[in-house]
């Protein structure tokens, strides 16, 4: 048997997908990891500072106890009526019940917020697929909302690691994509795609 | 992995070096499939192809301002990732030297085309001990040549050598190649002639 020249041609190409998305996590990683050592750094320097102060201040003598010259008679302060503790209590709820909603939600404009807050919850509550049809309904029904992409990459994410569909969250994921993404988002969503496309070539085929 | 029909590279490349981080992940996607299955010939080693190509993008990527013509983006891309295999190699055959086998999962026996004949394998498999025990020049030079595909002229670009250098390269592989491998003759007599 002798060999053909072109020895290429009796090669397969080589499985790359899954190397791609490893490698890109790691560019990720390696070009962000000087700041993670910047931080290191300074923390390190504020914990030394600290302790040296704090051994600084134990060896040091203990100041000296200065006593009053003239003896000081107590101030009898006279009782002032409050509250009942119920009524303060509802009024502290009510209050920050109200700080904690923008003006709008109040008004039942903010669908977007509500959905999204309620898919957090069901998400929190262990129940991952009705948190996804929530983001979903989000993402479908209020897409010029610009909340929507951060909703996008959330369905990709829950589609990829909670809910075993990766196809599907290659489809999320590239639409997210396709979108104007800042720098955080983008560092979340292209590794996730990446892993969702090696898990959807992993997935195996129905007949 | 391809970018969308039309986009122009030396575009791609403009919008990454004003500070897109979506055009980088788009040159990425495009380029990094191409080089790993070439890193990964090279090498027969996955590991070491990805370790490669993550160095090679990673310098690429700091180094982009210096690209004069960003349309020849894959090219100035693939010499800094053959530099790196050589460098690699390099040093896998130092630590043959010094009785350290490095793996090679992906052995071009293991990257054979099912349906390839026994006799074939077998050649295939003579042929990646011969290229391990050639020079890490003469090993690249055939390898880029036979392996790859690539032109002649490409190859001395990738090498960063001449010529003539590459000529002599290929001549001198292709003597010890021929000597242990049932290989066809080269095409045209002047590739391995100096």
């Amino acid at each position: 048997m002798t060999l053909p020249r072109d020895v290429k041609r009796l090669l397969d190409e080589p499985e790359v997908e899954a190397s791609v998305a490893r490698t890109w996590v790691r560019m990720v990683q390696t070009r962000s990891g000087s700041r993670p050592v910047g931080r290191l750094v300074l923390v390190s320097a504020v914990v030394t500072a600290l302790v040296g102060w704090g051994v600084f201040a134990m060896m040091r003598e203990p100041a000296p106890v200065f006593e009053p010259a003239v003896a000081l008679q107590p101030v009898v302060v006279p009782s002032v009526a409050t509250p009942s503790s119920n009524l303060a209590s509802v009024m502290m709820q009510g209050r920050s019940r109200r700080l904690a909603r923008p003006p709008e939600q109040d008004s039942g404009a903010d669908v977007v917020g509500e959905l999204l807050e309620s898919s957090v919850e069901a998400f929190v509550q262990g129940d991952a697929q009705r948190a996804a049809v929530l983001l979903e309904e989000t993402v479908t029904h209020h897409a010029e909302d610009a909340r929507t992409t951060e909703a996008l990459v959330t369905l990709g994410w829950l589609q990829v690691e909670h809910l075993n569909q990766p196809e599907q969250a290659v489809h999320t994921l590239n639409t997210a994509l396709e979108r104007h993404l800042s720098d955080e988002l983008f560092d979340r969503a292209w590794p996730l795609l990446q892993t969702a496309r090696a898990k959807a070539a992993a997935k195996p085929k129905k007949p | 992995m391809t970018l969308p029909e039309g986009v122009p590279v030396d575009d791609v490349v403009r919008r990454t070096l004003a500070g897109d981080r979506t055009a980088e992940g788009l040159l990425y996607r495009r380029y990094a499939p191409i080089m790993l299955s070439m890193a990964t010939r090279l090498l027969h080693s996955v590991p070491a192809a990805e370790d490669v190509v993550h160095d090679a993008f990673i310098i690429a990527l700091s180094r982009l301002s210096q690209l004069s013509e960003p349309a020849q983006f894959r090219g100035w891309l693939s010499t800094i990732v053959v530099s790196l295999v050589r460098r690699r190699m390099r040093r896998e055959r130092l630590l043959r030297f010094v009785g350290f086998e490095p793996e090679a999962e992906n052995t071009l026996e293991a990257l054979a085309k099912p349906g390839t004949s026994v006799e074939a394998r077998g050649e295939l498999a003579l042929l990646e001990v011969t290229l391990r025990e050639l020079p890490t020049n003469l090993r690249l030079a055939w390898s880029l040549r036979y392996i790859e595909g690539e032109k002649l002229e490409d190859v001395a670009a990738l090498l960063n050598k001449g010529l003539s250098t590459t000529k002599r390269y290929l001549a001198a592989a292709e003597e010890r190649i021929a000597q242990r491998v049932a290989i066809e003759p080269p095409e045209r007599e002047e590739e391995v002639k100096s």
